[in-house]
């Protein structure tokens, strides 16, 4: 019996130990996030009113605003990748979530406004 | 214990060679001083360690398995803290610590920490390079990797600040393998137990300020 308890106390503490680096992980991503899509987001409403076509804005934001924003993120915050290094979280990680999530915003705004 | 040995580091940048032959260990429980002249590679070699810097070649192990630089930020074997300020300019510190760590027990030593606690509510951008540095070097060195590497912690901070640094590595040292890189060489040398000094793209073991003199690092007249 005792082991038994003893085994579930594990199991639970190691999922909860799990859970938590999963959260906190999301945590930073979720800010890397943000920080890049701020310069996305200027640079494809720019684009989308420069050409007056809000859906050109839009693709944009999905597309070629995430390299604008990553080129203006690398300018600004070069050095706060060390930031999510020292966490696990490398860049490809970091580059592909925030990209993955645009193209979700991307078809979902598309949709809403052909 | 657990050791990481580093045999043949090799990198150039365009037909320039930077670093031809570099070699060392680092157990945990000690802390190991690098020096070099500006432009000897002594940052260009964290970074490889680090995994952010692509070597020509490299032999290195950690304990017994061979260790590959390039899978350091998947597996958290090194931590880093680079030369500049990498923490994110925009968030208070009571916010970046949660960020780091989850457990309360952690978050509390840091943020409980006499010179950290009346830093709390202020936002990272607007502390001073001194206590930036201090924040940061209290949060890598919470963080669960075995080794740390300090690029020019000492660099442009405040002799207060330098004592505390050094207090706060020499708790850590027990725990961890640091490896230190600063030309403040005569707070390095009071940490280190061991020394190397990259010349010409090669390591050499030096044992103080005598040898590190010798070796043209510091002016003859300096010397002991």
């Amino acid at each position: 019996m005792w082991r038994e308890s003893v085994f579930r106390k594990f199991r639970e503490n190691k999922v909860k130990y799990n859970y938590s680096l999963i959260k906190q992980m999301n945590q930073a991503i979720i800010k890397y996030y943000f920080d890049l899509t701020r310069y996305n987001f200027a640079f494809s409403v720019f684009i989308g009113l420069l050409t007056l076509r809000p859906y050109i804005g839009i693709v944009t934001f999905g597309t070629f605003g995430m390299l604008a924003g990553l080129i203006c993120y690398r300018y600004f915050h070069q050095n706060q990748y060390y930031f999510y290094y020292n966490l696990g979280i490398g860049k490809t990680k970091l580059v592909s979530f925030s990209w993955l999530v645009n193209i979700i915003f991307m078809i979902i705004f598309l949709l809403i406004f052909r | 214990m657990s050791r990481l040995t580093i045999n043949n580091v090799t990198k150039g940048f365009k037909n320039c060679p930077v670093l031809t032959d570099v070699s060392f260990y680092i157990e945990t429980g000690e802390i190991l001083g690098i020096f070099g002249r500006n432009g000897s590679g002594k940052s260009t070699l964290l970074k490889i360690l680090f995994g952010t810097l692509r070597p020509d070649s490299i032999d290195a192990y950690l304990d017994d398995e061979r260790y590959y630089p390039n899978q350091n930020i998947k597996f958290k074997n090194l931590a880093y803290l680079p030369q500049e300020n990498f923490l994110p300019q925009d968030l208070k510190i009571r916010d970046v610590v949660p960020l780091y760590f989850q457990d309360g027990e952690i978050q509390n030593k840091i943020l409980f920490d006499p010179r950290i606690a009346k830093l709390g509510n202020q936002r990272v951008g607007t502390l001073s390079h001194g206590e930036k540095r201090y924040i940061e070097i209290l949060m890598i060195t919470n963080l669960p990797q075995r080794f740390i590497l300090l690029d020019e912690p000492f660099s442009m901070i405040e002799p207060l600040y330098q004592d505390a640094i050094k207090d706060l590595l020499t708790v850590i040292k027990n725990e961890k393998g640091i490896i230190l890189t600063d030309h403040y060489y005569f707070d390095v040398l009071q940490l280190t137990d061991r020394n190397i000094l990259i010349k010409e793209g090669k390591s050499i073991e030096v044992s103080g300020e005598k040898e590190l003199a010798e070796n043209g690092y510091l002016p003859k007249m300096n010397s002991l």
